[in-house]
């Protein structure tokens, strides 16, 4: 180790705290499962990097995911521009997990369909509100956006995925 | 703002999607997102449910992340222990590290 990189206790404590919400962010723009991996993988190896420039002007939490939306999104561009043709790029992911397979709705693939329709901001949106809880100011903050199109957005992505979800019940 | 305001109706039609010309200035109006919040108060769906099901991360993503990492780190030691020995810089050391794996 080089005598600047910080502690290997700050990496472990990273993948502990803030692997689920990154991984859900990154799922959220790349909609990929091995490639939300890789890119969970990178942005805490990124942001493990430049702790010690992190100042605290936001929540750890915040900085952290703003780095992985940040990394989603070049990584996105980059394959985009590798593959040159966007309908190439996966559509779903390919790993199915336990609790999927438990639930076999046809509103669920609804919801799902929905879901893939957004735009990446939106779905980011959703995922930073309804699942990690994060006030409208953080989220604005989180993606570098600005308030008005945090509340807009998901507002609209909110009806959406509602009347997608109807009928179905967890 | 750029433009008017776009009437109640108008913005019902963009909740839907229907109206993406609004986009520009809806994304930047703080008085069109409290009128489109106050259209949407009545939408109380918990989506968090199947959200969290569609997105749950996999069961061994923590296993799988944490041993990739450590790879990461242990060849980046490696590259540098390898450039010390021989007084050459981290990335000099790496170069030569790879070049022996291949
Ligand atoms: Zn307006």
């Amino acid at each position: 180790m080089d005598t600047d990189a910080p502690p290997a206790e700050q990496l472990e404590a990273l993948v502990r705290d803030h692997l689920d919400a990154v991984y859900r962010v990154a799922y959220s723009v790349v909609r990929d499962s091995a490639l939300a991996e890789d890119v969970a993988q990178d942005a805490i190896l990124k942001a493990w990097k430049a702790l010690p420039t992190f100042r605290g002007d936001s929540s750890l939490r915040s900085w952290m995911l703003r780095i992985t939306h940040n990394t989603a999104i070049s990584t996105m561009r980059r394959r985009r521009e590798e593959l040159r043709e966007p309908d190439l790029l996966p559509e779903r992911e390919q790993g199915i997990t336990t609790e999927k397979r438990v639930v076999d709705s046809l509103s669920l693939d609804a919801f799902e369909e929905a879901l893939s329709h957004l735009d990446e901001l939106s779905r980011a949106i959703v995922v930073l509100r309804e699942i990690e809880g994060m006030s409208y100011d953080e989220i604005a903050e989180t993606l570098d956006v600005p308030l008005p199109t945090v509340k807009t957005r998901l507002l609209r992505a909110r009806r959406t995925l509602a009347t997608a979800l109807e009928g179905w019940k967890p | 703002m750029i433009g008017r305001h776009p009437n109640r109706r108008q913005l019902a039609r963009w909740l839907d999607g229907d109206a993406p010309e609004l986009d520009d200035h809806i994304d930047g109006c703080e008085k069109c997102a409290q009128t489109l919040d106050a259209l949407a108060a009545a939408e109380t769906t918990d989506l968090r449910p199947a959200l969290l099901t569609l997105l749950a991360p996999p069961t061994d993503l923590e296993e799988r992340v944490s041993r990739r990492l450590a790879a990461r780190l242990q060849s980046r030691a490696d590259a540098e222990l390898f450039g010390a020995l021989l007084g050459v810089p981290i990335e000099t050391g790496r170069v030569v590290l790879e070049a022996r794996e291949t």
